[in-house]
């Protein structure tokens, strides 16, 4: 990614999210503590596949922090998209998206080592990401280009544009102020040739002051197509570093995993050093362990980080999506939520108790690409599988209280020290991160030895020789 | 050629006319489901492994016992792993399903006393047909074994003879030549047809499924026109189409096609070498 105009723009760690959970965490899972965001990662792109059959839409997001006049769209699709086929989604429907698949962080409280179990749940404040916007000029002309449609949509001035040749259109697109990226023309040559029309957009000002949104909207797609993919390319033409890619897949039946490239599951349940419970240094380490994942699987890989039936969650990092979300993100098979009527008198049920949809299954896949490794568009199948998976870590607090038995003095002098040891190597391990620095950030809780006022062996010597 | 089944032939033959190709081909594929799982992430529970086996093997006594055939056990191992590498199901059931599907068309599906499907090919289609609960996962081998699956595949040549093994390369050589054709009409750089082509599954087929020497035609020109055609086939299905594991598909679509080139292009019909014969089959097979 090099220009900004183009769909992924640059991505900063905005707000703080902070959530309780209900009390009913599943004991085997832990208790939910923080989770972490896509928005920890630069130069990133979410985009939603809701795919059943050959249907599907698409709704893309960028983490595009500039001006909205600076900021325009460039995508292939597969064929000329009607006025109805285009919608403007609503940015927190993604970011609850985001929320519900993210890798999250549970903890547990040893108990007490003389005692039985005491515990507590806590949920922690966690970063969170932000939306983007897009800027807007036209005309019309051509250069070999047809404008095959031409709409205004929400915030957005959209063209559907098919051309003859690869040459044109960049020309064409150039003068628009588009600015492809050198290079990018053998690409555009290669999707005109596979018969794919361009969608480009760009931010209409006017419309976008009276929207009143301050943050431009995610753009989504429908459209019949029995081709699974997701267009890379033009993405990574100028190769100025790699791109983060969030996908967020929707289906009937099960997950999605790529065709052509790996699949593969972040690692997941490791018990890790209790500090990390610190919402920073959790985003930090989920960063830093993706890091070296990829290098890991030598760059190549597309990874799993969550894969759910969209019905529940556990331990739950966010509700799941409503149907109404769900919806709104194209999941059309899911039932419309009940109008409510002004003359109508029925009892509504709260949010919460609202049926929510048992056959929608989401998959979150994560990626960064580059030209190198990925040099083809990433192609997809939908597949039954309905194992469920998610990034999880384990945090557990030591016991802090006193132990005046012999269990206690175990439990702090060889237990905790064991167990430290090897949550700082499985931490290492994962991060990369330097292991005796680790070691140092781990604090054994105080403990004074056990003095046993029972203790009668002082007897046993006393009349001995 | 090499695979002489004379007696008198063999003391004088060397080394790789000795080991039966099978074994090789069950070295190969155990090896491949043994680096899945320990560095390709694979999930294959231990439950699927023994539904596999289990049932696989059940189902080959149960067929011969009733045919009174001797057991021929080596290739329904053959049969059992190529599922166990391609096909994911979300019960083990499944994947017995496709074992005992693949063994019974061996029996059952037969023309001119030959079987008509190539077992495991048969199993894991008509599964992914059946149900969504089963799948092929074609990108899970990634692109880095090519090398490894060529030698291996092109490791057959010794022991089952080139001309036996053309059905793979005719395959191989169109299917690239379609890839590349499509790829300088796209003009694409060459990282994506050779992205392609690298695809582990793609090569796993070609070399361990493809290659099945009883069910691809007897004779060689008969071999390479069906090797074009399951890569034409292919080809269109995966390009055209957009239809994932669509060489799989194709196989399954041009079995009849083999029929046909056996009736009009005459052939001496394989057979493994020291095989178990399957009833009315000629034991002529030096070339």
């Amino acid at each position: 990614m090099n220009n900004k105009q183009i769909l992924n723009g640059v991505s900063a760690l905005l707000g703080v999210f902070a959530m309780l959970l209900s009390a009913q965490a599943h004991a085997f899972c832990g208790f939910y503590v923080a989770k972490a965001d896509t928005g920890l990662f630069n130069k990133s792109s979410q985009v939603v596949m809701v795919r059943d059959g050959d249907r599907n839409v698409v709704t893309m997001a960028s983490d595009y922090q500039g001006k909205p006049r600076d900021f325009a769209v460039v995508v292939p699709v597969p064929s000329i998209l009607k006025r109805k086929q285009i919608h403007i989604a609503n940015q927190a429907v993604i970011k609850h998206l985001d929320d519900y698949t993210a890798p999250r962080l549970v903890e547990y409280h040893d108990e007490d080592p003389c005692q039985p179990p005491i515990m507590y749940q806590r949920a922690l404040p966690a970063p969170a990401m932000a939306p983007r916007s897009m800027a807007f000029r036209k005309k019309a002309l051509s250069h070999g280009v047809t404008i095959e449609a031409q709409y205004t949509v929400g915030e957005y001035d959209i063209l559907i544009l098919s051309a003859k040749e690869s040459g044109g259109l960049i020309t064409w697109l150039t003068d628009e102020g588009y600015k492809l990226p050198k290079g990018a023309k053998p690409v555009v040559g290669s999707y005109l040739k596979q018969g794919m029309k361009f969608f480009v957009a760009k931010v209409n000002l006017k419309k976008f002051d009276q929207s009143g949104f301050s943050k431009l909207r995610p753009i989504q797609i429908a459209y019949n197509h029995r081709k699974f993919m997701l267009p890379i390319r033009l993405g990574t033409v100028n190769a100025k570093g790699k791109q983060e890619l969030f996908i967020y897949a929707l289906t009937r039946k099960g997950r999605v995993e790529t065709t052509n490239y790996r699949t593969v599951k972040l690692p997941t349940g490791y018990e890790i050093p209790e500090y990390i419970k610190d919402k920073k240094l959790f985003g930090k380490f989920y960063k830093d362990m993706f890091n070296t994942q990829v290098e890991k699987h030598d760059n190549k890989a597309v990874f799993l980080e969550y894969a759910w039936n969209m019905s529940w969650c556990d331990p739950c990092a966010a509700d799941p999506l409503s149907n109404k979300e769900l919806r709104e993100l194209g999941v059309f098979w899911v039932d419309k939520p009940q109008k409510v009527s002004a003359n109508a008198n029925a009892k509504i049920a709260p949010r919460s108790m609202l049926a929510r949809p048992k056959n929608v299954y989401i998959s979150r896949l994560h990626l960064r690409y580059d030209r190198q490794h990925f040099p083809e568009d990433l192609m997809f199948q939908a597949t039954g599988n309905t194992a469920n998976f998610q990034g999880r870590y384990v945090i557990r607090h030591p016991w802090k209280g006193e132990a005046q038995c012999e269990a206690g003095d175990r439990y702090f002098n060889v237990e905790l020290p064991k167990r430290f040891k090897k949550e700082a190597q499985t931490l290492a391990k994962l991060t990369g991160w330097d292991y005796s620095a680790i070691r140092k950030q781990q604090k054994l809780p105080p403990h004074t030895p056990f003095n046993n006022s029972d203790d009668d062996s002082w007897i046993d010597n006393i009349w001995k020789d | 050629m090499i695979h002489a089944d004379n007696k008198a032939h063999q003391p004088l033959t060397p080394l790789t006319a000795r080991i039966d190709p099978r074994h090789y081909q069950l070295f190969i594929q155990f090896s491949l489901l043994v680096w899945g799982l320990l560095f390709l992430d694979f999930v294959i529970p231990l439950s699927h492994i023994s539904a596999a086996f289990a049932s696989a093997l059940l189902s080959q006594l149960a067929f011969t016992r009733y045919y009174r055939l001797p057991a021929n056990l080596l290739s329904t191992f053959n049969t059992t792993l190529s599922i166990l590498l391609l096909l994911h199901a979300n019960h083990w059931g499944w994947i017995a399903l496709a074992c005992v599907i693949a063994i019974a068309s061996k029996f059952l599906i037969r023309i001119n006393n030959k079987h008509l499907f190539n077992p495991s090919n048969l199993g894991i289609v008509a599964l992914m047909l059946i149900t969504s609960s089963a799948w092929a996962a074609p990108g899970q081998w990634g692109q880095a074994m090519w090398l490894f699956l060529l030698i291996g595949g092109f490791g057959l040549i010794p022991l089952i003879g080139f001309s036996r093994l053309l059905t793979s390369i005719s395959f191989l050589v169109f299917f690239s030549t379609l890839i590349l054709i499509r790829s300088l009409w796209l003009g694409d750089p060459w990282q994506i047809p050779l992205h392609q082509l690298q695809n582990g599954a793609l090569l796993i087929f070609t070399f361990f499924m493809l290659s099945d020497p009883m069910t691809t035609p007897d004779n060689a020109l008969g071999r390479i026109i069906f090797g074009f055609w399951v890569a034409v086939l292919g080809w269109v299905l995966q390009f055209m189409f957009y239809i994932p594991n669509a060489f799989l598909f194709a196989l399954a679509a041009s079995m009849p096609l083999v029929s046909l080139l056996n009736h009009h292009l005459k052939g001496r019909p394989f057979e493994w070498r020291k095989g178990i014969r399957i009833p009315g089959k000629t034991i002529t097979t030096k070339e």
